[in-house]
């Protein structure tokens, strides 16, 4: 029905939510030594409204002892100090060439793009009827140099 | 004191915290978005993972994302690959399962006048005309059957569903119903280079839903209501595994007449228009004055004599025809059933295959295909089909066939054939970076054979098997430069058995899109339409004993006449003003040649001198000298006004114009003919026969059959979250449509006119629990009147039904 389009809801529902499952991930996600001292940094590449929403946790939580600290990176050496890098849709074109540059350095590579969690990312966000949801790659994390809870990978929509 | 005070303090803090906590968990389930978005970032924070996915799922989308899906659609009709409707590089329109279901349009046709550009009338209750901006009733005064649109391709899933008899759709042998659709894409416009023949004013192509939900998922719906309606569609479907998944669905309906009259072409007494069954089937020809007996040699049982008047005369029926068979139930309009089970299985992105298959039996009463008395008559059809597409890295391949029986005018002898269809496409997507090009092969095959349902060779319009096949070879190259100008060129040969020449049908796009909020096109365009098997290989001679003159006709269609084929020039701007809005508008002229139909090439009498000859005419499908010009706008403009409102406003203004008409009536023709060789007979008693040939003067015309202005408006407001209201209406305007007994009836014209109509319809449907909705469907509510010359005069239908969806 198109009544489960019309909902009532705020314009940012959906950048609040994927920053909120952005913060539940870290529960689940263990990072190499190097990457579990220091800021916990989530870099979102170019400009997204996520980066907003992101700061509003960061100024609440922390992950572990890490404070969050959240930024907007651009080259590949600010990327490759990010726990998690978010890539927003409209850069999901140079998602590829991020990865190759950055695999097994402990950056956990976000997508925001149907299809992409099957060669890129380690997680996509999608939405489905509308809804939104995640897709997980346990090998794409494992390249990254993560390792992922199984929890994890059941709250989400594995891809292999 | 104070340290009890300050312990009380701190018991009740944490019980209400705690009891808050409790309170949110508890009811996580229950909440509605207005109350997650009542939840601060520290209580989002501090719940689950779990809990949040809850959240995040009752929220759904957020209306950034609602204006993309409502405005902004995917098609792949335009090109051949999925893009957003904004930067489709020809006129598109895109109308969503959840769009159709809310509109509360009872079938594909029905949903069609959601669409911008788009002439639909309905004749019958559920029967619909369906033109793609316009040329109608082509050529004028002329047979129904040149009412029907021939020109435009309709396709489930790609696969052509198309009769190759007269060319068109019969709708009603469409095997879907609204649970197997996903979305409706048309292209408005020539597009035979991308689709084939046929695509000659544009495609509507019929996409269906696709399995992937992991669980099992159950749709169905149910309406009921006046003119016995009952109309049913259910869906079925289940992911096996992450490869495998499979869909199964069916469909019922039945919908009545709102009356049982049926029309007859009035005679010079004024005996006729809606008249039943029963006064039809002793109804007299006074067109023709008495029958002398004395030169009668038929079966006098055939004619009639009414009472009070002392001559016989020839019936308004063919005596050779059972009045009572053809309309066993004249108040019929409508029964159809179809199923259908899809199985996909895509191994990765790169590789996947898809199996279609399904049945449908149906009848209908509509518009003749014939050349009756009426203007209504019976079509029975029961189909199979099956289609195979595989996706294989770049390559697309595409295998299909239709095979069953039509009965294309119920009961009328020679009518029933055998139909086999089967169409091959193979296509390959090459890239080189912004340069994609698409060579393509494709073969189509169809074959109608009448002979198992005659019970002399001869009685049938063919008389054996017939086929039709073709050829051809395309490629399509599609360039993106500088990110912003599209330009693509398609070009596509074909090569029929019936013709000796190849056809060359062509697109050439150049789309600018200045950003994201303009989009600007430029279409030049030219697509053919294929042979047909009246057209093509008619072969009948139809003895008129107990008619009236001429005694015989022959009926023959011919090879290699040229197909009709149209040139269009287009120029198209989309605008996003702002966000919440897109707007359409396309300016367009297109122009179409080489129309073909029926009339005498020879009127002939033979026999003894002195006016006892006996007459025959030899009807011949031939070319005719008529252009088809129009040039119009269309306007959409897609508003969402809110949260809770949808708005969408489309209109077209056209000018349709005819060229090289012939003035008289088909059977004026044949009249005027016969005259001539009359008169030259009886001037030389020492001839034995005498012969005229077709010699008329042609004259220009406003094409009065299409409207000059047509449209559409939709509302959809949702108060609150399980209330769904739908206003949507579509009108046109006045219509004159001449009937090949134009000018036949005492010089005067004989014509239809449809009276411009407003037509509003309104769906208010409530979900009472998940998943399950209950609805009130009113159609045509304000105003009752013809819609489509000679049919019913359609008024309010109430329907009542429930849909669930799991």
């Amino acid at each position: 029905m198109l009544a489960a389009f019309y909902g009532t809801v705020s314009f940012s529902q959906d950048e609040k939510f994927k920053a909120l499952f952005m913060y539940n991930f870290t529960k689940y996600i263990e990072w190499p030594a190097e990457k579990q001292t220091g800021a916990f940094i989530i870099g979102v590449y170019g400009s997204s409204p996520i980066q907003n929403e992101l700061m509003l946790i960061a100024e609440k939580k922390k992950v572990g002892a890490q404070q969050i600290q959240v930024k907007q990176v651009n080259t590949l050496e600010e990327i490759s100090k990010c726990n998690f890098l978010y890539i927003p849709e409209n850069k999901s074109a140079k998602a590829q060439e991020i990865l190759s540059n950055c695999s097994g350095k402990g950056t956990v590579i976000i997508t925001d793009k149907p299809g992409l969690a099957k060669n890129v990312s380690g997680i996509n966000y999608i939405q489905i009827n509308g809804k939104q949801s995640f897709e997980i790659n346990r090998k794409n994390l494992e390249k990254q140099g993560v390792k992922v809870n199984s929890v994890l990978m059941s709250l989400g929509i594995p891809v292999e | 004191m104070t340290m009890k005070k300050i312990l009380i303090f701190i018991i009740t803090i944490t019980l209400s915290i705690q009891s808050y906590t409790q309170s949110v968990k508890k009811d996580i389930s229950q909440m509605t978005k207005e109350d997650v978005m009542t939840l601060t970032y520290d209580q989002l924070l501090e719940m689950p993972f779990e809990d949040v996915l809850k959240l995040a799922e009752i929220v759904g989308v957020s209306l950034d994302e609602l204006y993309e899906m409502l405005l902004n659609k995917d098609v792949v009709s335009a090109s051949k690959k999925a893009e957003s409707s904004f930067e489709a590089p020809l006129s598109t329109s895109v109308i969503s399962y959840d769009e159709i279901k809310a509109s509360g349009a009872r079938s594909v046709e029905e949903a069609l006048r959601l669409v911008p550009g788009l002439i639909v009338r309905e004749k019958t209750n559920g029967n619909f005309d369906v033109h793609i901006r316009g040329n109608d009733n082509v050529p004028p005064k002329h047979m129904f059957v040149y009412s029907e649109n021939s020109i435009t391709l309709v396709m489930i899933d790609g696969r052509p569903v198309y009769n190759y008899v007269h060319g068109g759709t019969f709708w009603e042998t469409l095997p879907i119903g609204l649970e197997d659709i996903d979305r409706i894409e048309v292209v408005r416009g020539p597009s035979s280079a991308l689709y084939g023949p046929n695509a000659v004013s544009g495609v509507v192509n019929i996409i269906t839903k696709k399995q992937e939900d992991k669980k099992l998922s159950v749709a169905a719906n149910v309406q009921g209501g006046t003119q016995s309606t009952i109309i049913s569609s259910l869906g079925v479907g289940k992911a096996i595994n992450k490869k495998l998944a499979f869909r199964i669905t069916g469909n019922f309906e039945t919908l009545n007449r709102n009356n049982d009259k049926l029309y007859v072409y009035k005679n010079n007494r004024g005996q006729g228009g809606f008249i039943t069954k029963d006064e039809l089937a002793v109804l007299p020809d006074y067109t023709t004055s008495a029958v002398k007996l004395a030169n009668y040699r038929g079966d006098i049982n055939d004619l009639i004599r009414p009472e009070g008047d002392t001559n016989y005369y020839y019936r308004v029926y063919d005596p050779n025809d059972d009045v009572d068979e053809m309309f066993s139930d004249p108040s019929l309009a409508r029964k159809t059933l179809g199923g259908n089970a899809y199985l996909f299985y895509d191994l990765n992105n790169e590789i996947g295959f898809d199996l279609k298959g399904g049945y449908q039996s149906s009848e209908v009463l509509s518009s003749t295909m014939g050349d009756n008395p009426t203007s209504i008559a019976g079509r029975i059809s029961q189909t199979y089909y099956g289609d195979l597409n595989a996706k294989v890295y770049g390559l697309h391949a595409k295998l299909n066939y239709l095979g069953g029986w039509q009965d294309i005018v119920k009961a009328d002898n020679g009518f029933k054939v055998d139909v086999t269809n089967i169409n091959a496409n193979l296509e390959y997507d090459f890239n080189f970076g912004d340069l994609n090009l698409r060579p393509g092969f494709s073969y189509q095959l169809a074959k109608y054979d009448d002979t198992p349902y005659l019970e002399n060779i001869g009685e049938g319009f063919l008389n054996r098997e017939r086929e039709f096949n073709s050829t051809a070879v395309s490629l399509r190259a599609d360039y993106l430069a500088f990110d912003k100008l599209r330009l693509i060129g398609a070009v596509r040969g074909e090569k029929y058995n019936t013709h000796d020449d190849m056809y060359l049908s062509y697109q050439f796009i150049s789309s600018y899109n200045a950003n994201d909020k303009h989009n600007i096109r430029v279409v030049y365009s030219r697509a053919n339409r294929s042979p047909f098997l009246v057209d093509t290989y008619a072969d009948y001679m139809w003895n008129r004993e107990g008619r009236p003159d001429p005694g015989n006709i022959l009926f023959k269609g011919q090879k290699n006449i040229d197909l009709l084929k149209m040139d269009m020039i287009e120029l198209g701007y989309r605008i996003k003003p702002i966000k919440q809005i897109q707007a359409d508008v396309e300016v367009f002229y297109t122009k179409a040649k080489d129309f073909g139909a029926l009339y005498p090439d020879s009127a002939n009498l033979n026999g003894a001198p002195a006016g006892l000859g006996r007459s025959w005419v030899r009807m011949t499908f031939d070319n005719i000298d008529i252009t088809s010009e129009q040039y119009g706008i269309t306007a959409s403009v897609n508003y969402v006004v809110s949260e809770k409102m949808f708005v969408k406003i489309f209109g077209t203004y056209q000018i349709s114009k005819l060229k090289n008409v012939i003035p008289e009536g088909q059977d004026q023709t044949v009249q005027t003919m016969l005259t001539d060789a009359f008169l030259k007979f009886k001037l030389d008693t020492n001839v034995y026969s005498a012969s005229t040939t077709f010699n008329f003067a042609m004259e220009d015309i406003d094409n009065e059959a299409t409207p000059t202005m047509y449209g559409g408006i939709l509302v959809n407001y949702t108060p609150i979250k399980k209330l769904n209201i739908n206003l949507n209406s579509y009108f046109y305007s006045k219509q004159e449509f001449y009937n090949k007994y134009a000018k036949y009836i005492d010089n005067q014209y004989q014509s239809f006119s449809i009276d411009p109509k407003f037509i509003l319809n309104a769906k208010v449907s409530y979900d009472i629990l998940k998943g399950v909705n209950i609805y009130i469907n009113a159609r045509n509510l304000i105003m009752t009147g013809y819609e489509f010359a000679y049919m019913d005069k359609i008024g309010v239908l109430l329907l009542a039904g429930a849909s669930i969806n799991f």
